[in-house]
């Protein structure tokens, strides 16, 4: 077949994919099953790059907003809090020490400043600003030493933070000379420190330290918490229908404008489009498929930008675990297999625009970010040329093999996911145009994880990974980092990127970190263990309405430090 | 002799609600693997702290302990002061037999709140929905009798297959697409189209009910279809019977004829064919409860079986296999008070 036919053959296939248009105009069947995944990544944060600007000049008080979620909060308690809506609920509840901006640099939410690290690497000190809980009990370092010691003391080993193997590795101690300053002293330099633990919300002690430590576990209170210390102050929770909150009228960084806010669970992406159609939401993040209709909506405004997030394709190198490493484990065989790659195809097709073609193994939205020189732009021949070269030949029933070893394997991802589900189709399409036999399997999101971070029983897998807003990036790469929980599936082994990445976490200066990462990128994209396909883009649908709701990169989904200055022009 | 029965009843139904949770218990273990429930793709998440959290939930005991712990027997055996036989250096927790269905392994909220939170929501839901279903699907299986072969007939016929054949989700998204999004475009009032009420608004009556409408509506569809064609098989063969004829014969009006004589016999077999989605009420809605987002039982169910929330799904089939083993009692001990010619035994 001649590289032509090929390519227009992979077209049509893609627009069959496309003509899921007709599902825009009834609803979109297809999304329906979409709500079963949502909600599981952590904190799908959002990116961007230009910081949208706050104007207050008319600003309006009063009146509420709605946002639409495609799932409920679970536990809004910032020492368990692991999922979108009850990240965006427990930020609106709860300040902390530090946050992010936009970009992704840290800024001071409670502190007064951002701390610098002292001659020693390990000390940080932190000064507290005047700021009252909702019961007018002011905030103190007594609150700050309490948060951290459930997460970290052993009096409270029974309450199940998820911070606290990494507290106990990392922090050797959180003392306060005076009620406000905090002096935590880590074990050793650790760079991630402040953007990964300072950014945590604080409790208030006077409330719960009457709690047994596995009392807290189970407390009413992780869900509607009676003292708070942010724009908004918890009313009641409708289990799986809603979540309401009321203006805070002792926030320190001032009074919001709204006087409430409603965190709504609606179905799923698509009934998200229609409820802002209708105005039953004020914001959401609508099914991509449903992003084309909203523009002719005179009420929404649509926002989009490059989200702190990657989906990429993990190929088992470990010959104990397959046979099929013995494909994977030729660096020329995943060279060629990202090569036949049309990505930017992929981005316009699967994902209706709203992604860009990755070209490393961070996110544009990362402040590490730079592009490798190595990069290997779509092209089939030359594709084929490099399988040839190493030596795959194709059999006469067209799939390549070499020494007795046929090039097919088996693709998976999580089922309910429909852009991934539609990902691995076209990815294998596109990998059969040179030879290589691929199967598709959407799996249950949890027996996935634990293939590929327990068993490692796979032979190739697709996720989507959301990034954290350090770039420490030891969990994916490291040979530390297979199985037992970890998430390098592939069993990447490269010496000099575990220590690139233990150097880097212990990195104080940021443009030398900075340096260290880029690095790292430039490792990996020559070795493409796991390469990445695409950055998928935050979309969010706003109602013209609602003013300053300026999400961007990191503010979306996560704390947004904008909150207080939103309002709504009609002041209902 | 009835007190015998019910207890007698309810001691063979503990095996089965035991057999359920079994069943349940090590399929969605022996399905997981080693996640931990809730838990997401987290690139700041070490192996260590997986392996804390799945000690802390207790997720790393062999699965007999893991099971006799939410019962609660190994806590009976802990206070008997046989602790470290079962649990080790653990701390059991109170399970069922201590009357607690636990908390939840992805929220840590209570399962028994989150249960009767959402149980009246789906008795709301279905209730309506059977209501509206018999209200509608009875005179309708009237005039398709009366009017037999005729176009309405022919047109009553195909809207019950379609009630049939028509998918549920398929339906509701139809549904919402014009009556909420499609009426709000012309202008018009809309039927809002998701959630209990509006949010800050909403609550009144009016309001409940406009958000209720649609949800049950849908769910009503499938049982009007097959009730109407029951009531309709049903009043034709009671229209042929003697007793019909005779009450014609006496020269009472066709209306009497129909309603007092025909009707009221026709009727007695659907009270069964009602009687049977009762156990349905708790489940019967997923469906419609998912596309509408009403926050109900079996909505709750699902999500948490893919977010492998054990304690959650346990909970709620425990509750399930109770409600449906109680509502079979009842059933025969009503059957046998209506009906003398049936012996409990």
């Amino acid at each position: 077949m001649s590289n032509n036919e090929a390519e227009s053959q992979f077209d049509r296939f893609l627009d069959e994919w496309s003509r899921r248009d007709f599902l825009r105009g009834m609803g979109g069947t297809l999304a329906f099953a979409a709500f079963a995944a949502g909600g599981m990544e952590f904190l799908a944060a959002c990116g961007g790059n230009q910081a949208p600007t706050t104007n207050t000049q008319n600003a309006v008080r009063g009146g509420h907003i709605v946002e639409g979620q495609i799932s409920d909060i679970s536990n809004i308690n910032p020492i368990f809090i692991n999922d979108v809506p009850s990240s965006l609920v427990g930020y609106l509840v709860y300040s902390r020490l530090l946050m992010a901006d936009g970009k992704g640099n840290l800024i001071p939410d409670l502190a007064t400043a951002v701390p610098k690290v002292d001659s020693d690497q390990v000390t940080y000190k932190v000064t507290l600003r005047d700021a009252k809980w909702s019961d007018g009990q002011p905030i103190t370092s007594d609150d700050v030493v309490f948060t951290y010691q459930l997460m970290f003391d052993p009096k409270y080993k029974a309450t199940t933070s998820r911070f606290r193997a990494q507290l106990e590795q990392y922090l050797a101690s959180v003392t306060n000379p005076d009620p406000k300053t905090v002096i935590f002293k880590t074990t050793k330099p650790y760079a991630p420190f402040e953007i990964s633990f300072m950014n945590i919300g604080i409790l208030p002690k006077h409330i719960w330290e009457k709690l047994q430590p596995a009392e807290i576990n189970s407390s009413p209170m992780n869900q509607v918490p009676e003292v708070g210390s942010g724009a908004m102050l918890p009313v009641k929770w409708d289990k799986g229908s809603q979540y309401q909150l009321k203006r805070n009228d002792l926030f320190w960084r001032g009074k919001p404008y709204l006087d409430g806010y409603v965190v709504k669970v609606v179905p799923d992406g698509v009934q998200i489009a229609n409820q802002l159609k209708t105005g039953e939401i004020d914001v959401g993040n609508p099914d991509l498929s449903q992003w084309d209709s909203l523009a002719n909506v005179e009420t929404i405004n649509r926002v989009s930008y490059v989200a702190p997030s990657f989906d990429y394709y993990i190929q088992n190198l470990d010959p104990a675990k397959t046979p099929k490493a013995a494909i994977f484990g030729d660096v020329q065989v995943r060279k060629a297999l990202l090569t036949a790659l049309d990505r930017q195809k992929v981005a316009d097709k699967v994902y209706f625009g709203l992604a860009a073609p990755a070209d490393s193994s961070v996110s544009g939205a990362q402040w590490v970010h730079s592009t490798p020189k190595t990069q290997y732009p779509y092209n089939q021949s030359k594709a084929e040329q490099m399988l040839e070269a190493a030596g795959w030949v194709k059999g006469a029933d067209g799939i390549r093999a070499k020494n007795g070893v046929k090039m097919e394997w088996e693709l998976r991802t999580n089922v309910g996911n429909k852009v991934r589900e539609t990902l691995i189709t076209v990815l294998a399409d596109q990998w059969k145009q040179i030879g290589a036999n691929v199967t598709t399997k959407p799996v249950q999101f949890p027996q996935l994880v634990t293939q590929l971070s327990q068993s490692r029983d796979f032979e190739m897998i697709l996720l989507g990974i959301s990034e954290g807003l350090d770039p420490d990036t030891t969990q994916l790469w490291s040979s530390k980092s297979i199985g037992g929980g970890a998430l390098n599936g592939a069993a990447y082994k490269n010496p000099k990127v575990d220590d690139l990445l233990d150097q880097a976490v212990q990195t104080l200066d940021r443009e030398k970190r900075k340096g260290l990462y880029q690095q790292i990128q430039e490792v990996l994209m020559e070795d493409l263990p796991a390469p990445l396909v695409t950055y998928p883009k935050s979309v969010w649908g706003i109602s013209k309405r609602v003013k300053n709701f300026n999400v961007a990169a990191w503010t979306g989904a996560s704390p947004r430090p904008w909150f207080k200055d939103v309002y709504v022009v009609d002041g209902k | 002799m009835l007190a015998k029965f019910v207890l007698r009843r309810a001691l063979a139904a503990i095996p089965v609600v035991v057999g359920v949770t079994v069943i349940t218990f090590f399929l969605m273990h022996s399905t997981a693997g080693s996640y931990v429930p809730g838990l997401a793709l987290n690139p700041n998440l070490t192996a260590k702290d997986v392996a804390l959290l799945r000690s802390q939930l207790g997720l790393d005991q062999p699965l007999w302990i893991q099971y006799l712990d939410w019962t609660g027997v190994a806590w009976v055996v802990q206070h008997l002061g046989l602790g470290s036989l079962l649990v080790g250096a653990n701390e059991a927790t109170p399970g069922l037999l201590q009357g607690s269905f636990g908390q939840s392994m992805v929220d840590g909220t209570s399962v028994s709140s989150q249960l009767f939170d959402r149980l009246p929501n789906t008795i709301l839901l279905t209730v309506t929905a059977i209501l509206i279903g018999i209200a509608v699907s009875i005179p309708l299986g009237v005039i398709g009798a009366m009017r037999r072969g005729t176009r309405v007939d022919n047109a009553l016929t195909t809207v019950s297959v379609a009630g049939v054949a028509v998918p549920q989700f398929w339906l509701g998204l139809i549904c919402i697409l014009f009556f909420s999004v499609r009426l709000h475009d012309w202008g018009l009032p809309f039927l809002p189209s998701s959630g209990l009420q509006t949010p800050f608004t909403g609550g009144a009556l009016l309001d409940r009910l406009a958000h209720l409408i649609m949800p049950a509506a849908v769910l009503s569809f499938v049982y009007l279809a097959i009730w109407s064609r029951f009531t309709r098989s049903s009043m034709l063969e009671v229209l042929s019977q003697d007793y019909v004829r005779t009450a014609r014969a006496k020269g009472m009006g066709e209306r009497r004829v129909t309603y007092f004589h025909a009707l009221r016999n026709a009727v007695i077999p659907l009270v069964t064919l009602v009687g049977l989605e009762l156990p349905g009420l708790v489940s019967g809605g997923l469906v419609v409860e998912a596309v509408f987002g009403w926050p109900g039982i079996g909505l709750l169910a699902y999500q948490r079986a893919l977010a492998y929330d054990y304690t959650m799904v346990l909970g709620i089939v425990t509750f399930a296999s109770i409600l449906v083993v109680a509502g079979n009692l009842l059933a025969d001990v009503l059957y046998a008070s209506f009906d003398p010619r049936i012996r409990l035994a």
